[in-house]
């Protein structure tokens, strides 16, 4: 039997070259199983991570939606906390440490600083809240428009009033010069420069138009949106505009929500929004008498006794508990006709002012305690006509702030006081010895845009720190 | 692993050894001291008032640092004990190895004695021990190796750990930023806490079980297979206790607490599965191809439990709340990279590396990047002339180059939503709220770099002398980076994006010396030196520097989160007051009008020694190590709130004086680029006669005195500036504690 070789090569060499041509399909055949692999796995979106397409629905439009006025809801009442303390409604309950700044708000000292945060300075938290609040808002009115065209454009409406809020609110804290960035809905974000604090009032009234616009069918949305155009236009120091803008609003509208005054924090112990400040009484010599003057628009009671200080810690009557807080009414509405009367020396702004008070239209007969007026809250006897320009529009801001006590307002009225009445900050801003911290109140009258806005490459720190 | 077998192959006795260490540790140095003016109203009186106050007149500076004192400071001794068991032996066939250790550890941080009196006082009776002395640390582990010979072409070889920890920490370590600045005035004691919320009792357990089995076989002589599966088990559960019932007085506010439990439990199981093999081939002219091809299989399922119950003592507010979540991934992954060896001193990576995954994306892409490295041992080849031949007894020289990239992540350029929980006012849970997670940026690309690397490897004098000397350039174009987004925007956040171009270039060099080499005496000395340099040249297109108001800035020219800060050029005693007193303070610093560069975060130079010596045939051996970093920029915040709250020297020149009155408006004066020398570690072994050994019924027995972080040297006029708040986000010292100094003794008997 003959054996079958190859001709022109050895076993040896024949193996050799057979082994390598099984190295050389090995190689093939693993690359060509890695290469079938690549499809082998097409997992989702990394474990945890929500498909955002699942919130392209009308569901996801609408938590969008809540979750904006949750944040704007929250946002309204921690600016009015955190302004309160800078307008003299609240006050620090303890006395800070000797030489260093307890509370920047409460002491009005604000210093623009490069980096960094400035001791003692609470007011960036309120500032990233309320642009927060601009950008929820501008995601879920995005989404409603087109995941959820079929529900009422009343939803947007409400947004916009919520961001035109939220830009009243930063423009009576902050200092000139606010950026009003954009997050654009299905896109990145858009960089603005600053603004004026002029500027900031007349966007908002642009929201407000929006709101009304979208909200036409909702007379609460309207109203709303009325309300918050007559505020931001008696910023502008507009009052014929203002007093227009209210005109509609009725009597007796509010906006308001619930508020948890004490909600349990994430170790079950109950940390009141108003925790560590109390309300004032005439603070640094210039503020009003909210603690002692037994108003019933500010009932106080004594939740403790500071341990430094030894005076009584007061808290809000109307704050305890579950209640609601009022953004916007018909008592500002009224208010607001009222300041616009005064200014064109028309008569009617006392009585319309008496009107909110009470239904007597004689201070000698009314009966003790005098009965509600427009305003729904009783003992409240007519005011008579102070005499002069100056004293009339003390006694206008000395109404606004107790009807409008501890809702954000009065911030924003000390500015137009100092910017639009002309008065000397010393009597309107508390001066002289502050107990504790560095000794004194400082001169601030605005809050510094705080260093993180540093970022944008367009913003170029606050424009001034002028009313 | 030890294999111990008879002159005939048997296998040998169990070969064991136990080692028991002792430690002590404690924090090095002082920390520095402030100074605090007070003075007396001018409108009389006689309480003291601060100087800071309106109507103050100085009339004294105090120095005060209420960390050295020991009333305040919650620092003491800490303590660490540990013993290790191990035994190996077999034979050809197997091989095994266990190994078991438990120790036992206990931090320096202790509650100040004052605190425990204000316990005492409020609650009753003396707190625990657990609230004493809050550091504890206790763990075990065991492990095992066992190694079978199949086959003479298999072998399997399983390894096993097992490990628990069970650990408490405390917020006592918020002490330091808490009391480093601060004035202790004790009439504010009895009613203030020194430290808040230190009676929060925070544990976690930790059991981690790993097993893997490797089998190494080769069907045939040019394929060798490696394929390895393992199974990992980790388990944690933390619980955070606050107990109720306690009312420090902290504020008159604060309702005595309702006691609080809360307990996280997270599972995480992974499996993985690898195989690889390295398959030769032959190419013509005498060259050869060696083909590294490897895929890995991982499953990973986790789940995450999380329960807390609060209103443990006050059934009116009990409430119960329970959230789990799971998550299962697979990813895989493989790769192929073969070599070329053109002759034994020649190899050449032909850079053709395929990397496949699914660890991020919903499709896997192929990222073929080339890359081409050269190796060339040139002490082998025979034209290496004769004189470097008795110098060298190695000489490799190596060169690679390459592109690499790096896709970005799908999650990096999507928006993403989350559904929150929100709590209304009525204590109802709001449903279907839908949150905005993460920004994205759709506008996100891939990056790319590439790299030129070169060196050289040598061993000298009869190996005496070893150099490893590597240099490098890496250039990424369109680097993704994480940069934070303004508050304007929705409140701010953070987000990727390609910022540009960045190159980063340096050397390493490492120099190993047997200086000596006999049996009386041996010394070697290791030193390690390296350099590195970043910058970025030049920004993408869509990009403009960027502030990242922390002092850190994104310039073009610069490295990147490059330190700046606006500069004191001058001082004005008097400047707005005029009032010239000696003394300078904030508004009597000049500023410039722009910010200067002042320095990058890493070290850019770093070198590292390590010497051993050996006496008595290395019955002695004496090992030391040293570090040290120059060129790093360091923020010393804890030092500017110190500032800020205490007084400057007024003796202090006013150079001196400005650059701290400066903090409150600029960092300038409280970054430092700051060099570090550390006696890293001390250790002195010595092994005992045998019959010492004989009496543990051991045949060796060593006993060893260590000490690490012996002493510093620095510039830094903080205390440490190795210890930071954020590590590559900018190095920023909130008042860390630094490192302690530890030594300990050890024993250590083996047959």
């Amino acid at each position: 039997m003959r054996t079958m070789t190859t001709p022109h090569l050895s076993p040896r060499g024949a193996r050799a070259r057979m082994a390598n041509a099984a190295r050389g399909a090995a190689l093939v055949a693993l690359a060509g199983m890695l290469t079938a692999c690549h499809d082998l796995l097409n997992p989702p979106l990394p474990a945890g991570t929500e498909d955002p397409s699942t919130f392209n629905t009308e569901a996801g439009a609408l938590g969008r939606y809540l979750n904006a006025i949750e944040a704007a809801h929250s946002g309204h009442v921690f600016y009015a906390v955190a302004s309160g303390k800078l307008a003299a409604e609240l006050h620090l309950a303890e006395t800070p440490a000797n030489g260093v700044v307890g509370d920047a708000l409460d002491e009005r000292i604000l210093p623009e600083i490069a980096t960094g945060s400035a001791p003692g300075d609470p007011s960036p938290s309120s500032y990233v809240t309320l642009q927060r609040v601009r950008g929820l808002a501008a995601e879920a009115i995005g989404a409603l428009a087109k995941y959820a065209p079929a529900k009422p454009a009343a939803l947007r409406g409400e947004l916009y009033a919520m961001q035109g809020f939220a830009e009243i609110e930063l423009a009576d804290l902050f200092c000139s010069g606010i950026p009003l960035s954009t997050l654009d809905f299905e896109g990145d974000f858009t960089y603005h420069a600053g603004s004026t604090t002029s500027e900031v009032y007349q966007h908002a009234i642009a929201l407000f138009d929006t709101a009304r616009t979208f909200g036409a069918d909702s007379a609460r949305i309207v109203n709303l949106a009325r309300v918050g155009t007559a505020r931001a236009l008696l910023d502008l120091g507009q009052y014929a505009e203002a007093a227009q803008a209210a005109a509609d609003v009725p009597d007796d509208f509010r906006y308001d929500y619930f508020v948890d005054w004490a909600p349990l924090n994430g170790v079950a112990v109950e940390v009141p929004i108003l925790d560590g400040v109390t309300v004032t009484n005439a603070e640094g010599g210039s503020g009003l008498d909210y603690g002692t003057s037994s108003d019933p628009r500010t009932l106080v009671h004594q939740r403790g006794t500071s341990q430094t200080t030894g005076e009584s810690i007061l808290e809000p009557a109307a704050y305890v508990g579950v209640t609601p807080f009022t953004l916007a009414s018909g008592v500002e509405a009224r208010l607001i006709e009222a300041e616009a009367a005064l200014n064109a020396n028309d008569p009617s702004w006392l009585i319309t002012l008496n009107a909110l008070r009470t239904t007597c239209t004689d201070a000698a007969s009314c009966p003790d305690p005098a009965p509600p007026g427009l305003g729904g809250v009783a003992g409240l006897p007519p005011l008579g006509d102070p005499g002069t320009p100056n004293a009339r529009v003390d006694l206008l801001f000395r109404e606004r702030a107790f009807w409008l006590f501890l809702t954000g307002h009065r911030q924003g009225d000390m500015r137009r006081l100092l910017r639009q009445y002309r008065r000397p900050q010393n009597q309107v801003y508390p001066t002289g010895a502050y107990r504790g911290g560095l000794g004194a109140y400082g001169s601030d009258v605005t809050a510094a845009i705080p260093p993180a806005e540093r970022v944008n490459p367009l913003f170029t720190g606050c424009f001034n720190r002028n009313p | 692993m030890i294999v111990i077998t008879t002159k005939k192959g048997r296998p040998g006795p169990t070969h064991w050894q136990v080692a028991l260490n002792q430690g002590i540790s404690k924090l090095p140095g002082a920390f520095p001291t402030n100074l605090f003016r007070w003075g007396h109203s001018k409108f009389g009186g006689s309480t003291r008032c601060p100087r800071t106050q309106y109507d103050c007149i100085q009339d004294s500076v105090v120095a005060f640092q209420a960390l050295n004192d020991p009333r305040y400071t919650p620092f003491a001794h800490g303590n660490r004990s540990d013993v290790t068991l191990s035994a190996s032996g077999g034979g050809e066939q197997l091989q095994f190895s266990f190994t078991g250790s438990a120790s036992q550890e206990r931090g320096i941080l202790r509650l100040p004695d004052i605190e425990a009196e204000r316990f005492r006082k409020f609650v009753g009776s003396a707190p625990p021990s657990w609230m004493r002395r809050p550091e504890q640390l206790t763990t075990w582990s065991g492990s095992s190796q066992i190694t079978a010979a199949l086959s003479p072409k298999a072998t399997l070889s399983v390894v096993s750990t097992l490990t628990s920890q069970n650990q408490q920490q405390s917020s006592l370590q918020s002490a330091i930023s808490a009391l480093e600045g601060r004035w202790i005035d004790q009439t504010e004691l009895s009613f203030v806490p020194l430290i808040p919320d230190f009676f929060e009792r925070v544990t976690a357990k930790a059991l981690d079980f790993t097993t893997s089995a490797s089998l190494n076989w080769r069907p045939w002589e040019w394929l060798p297979l490696t394929a390895i599966v393992g199974v990992s088990l980790d388990n944690r559960d933390d619980r955070a206790l606050l107990p109720a019932r306690v009312n420090l007085g902290i504020h008159e506010s604060t309702n005595d607490t309702l006691g609080h439990l809360g307990i996280g439990n997270t599972r995480v199981l992974t499996r993985t599965a690898n195989i690889s093999t390295s398959i030769p081939t032959r190419l013509p002219l005498g060259m050869q191809m060696r083909t590294a091809i490897g895929m890995n299989l991982t499953a990973t399922a986790a789940t995450a439990q999380r329960a807390s119950t609060f209103g443990v003592d006050d059934p009116s507010v009990f409430d119960q709340q329970f959230t789990q979540s799971t998550s299962n991934t697979t990813t895989l992954g493989w790769f192929l990279a073969p070599t070329i060896a053109i002759n034994s001193r020649l190899y050449v990576q032909p850079g053709f590396r395929l990397d496949g995954g699914s660890t991020s994306g919903t499709r896997a892409t192929f990222n073929g990047f080339p890359k081409l490295s050269l190796s060339w041992v040139a002490s082998e080849e025979k034209f290496f002339p004769s004189p470097f031949r008795a110098v060298f007894n190695t000489l490799r020289l190596r060169a690679a180059y390459g592109h690499a990239g790096v896709q970005p992540g799908l999650i990096d350029r999507l928006r993403l939503y989350n559904q929150p929980i929100v709590i209304g006012a009525d204590g109802d849970t709001v449903r279907g709220v839908v949150g905005l997670q993460a920004y994205g940026n759709t506008k996100l690309r891939p990056e790319r770099s590439t790299e030129l690397e070169g060196g050289f490897d040598a061993d000298l004098f009869d190996n005496r002398i070893s150099i490893a000397y590597s240099g490098y350039r890496r250039v990424q174009r369109d680097a993704i980076i994480d940069v934070p987004i303004a508050p304007s925007v929705n409140g701010g956040g953070t987000r990727k994006v390609n910022i540009g171009e960045v190159r980063n270039q340096g050397f390493d060099v490492t120099l190993g010396i047997e200086a000596l080499r006999s049996a009386a005496l041996s010394w070697r000395v290791d030193v390690n030196f390296s350099t590195n340099t970043n910058k970025l040249l030049k920004l993408a297109a869509d990009q403009t520097p960027i502030d990242l108001a922390d002092g850190r800035r994104i310039v073009p020219g610069y490295p990147l989160f490059g330190q700046w800060a606006r500069p004191v050029v001058g001082w004005a005693d008097g400047l707005h007051d005029g009032i010239q007193d000696g003394i300078i303070d904030s508004t009597e610093v000049i500023l410039g009008d722009s910010a200067v560069y002042l320095g990058w975060e890493q070290p850019r130079y770093h070198a590292s020694l390590f010497t051993t010596i050996g006496l008595f045939s290395n019955r002695v051996t004496v090992n030391a190590g040293f570090d040290y970093q120059d060129g790093a920029t360091q923020f010393n915040q804890a030092g500017g709130e110190a500032f800020l709250t205490a007084a400057n020297d007024a003796h202090a020149s006013p150079a001196t004086q400005a650059a701290v009155a400066a903090a409150g408006v600029t960092p300038f004066g409280l970054i430092q680029t700051v060099n570090t020398l550390r006696f890293n570690s001390l250790s002195v072994s010595v092994a005992m006669p045998a019959g010492a050994a004989r009496a543990f019924g051991a045949r060796s027995m060593f006993v060893t005195v260590q000490g690490s972080n012996l002493g510093l040297h620095t510039n830094y006029r903080g205390l440490d500036p190795n210890v930071n708040a954020f590590v590559g986000d900018g190095n920023v010292d909130t008042g860390q504690f630094p490192q302690p100094r530890t030594w300990s003794l050890g024993v250590r008997l083996g047959n």
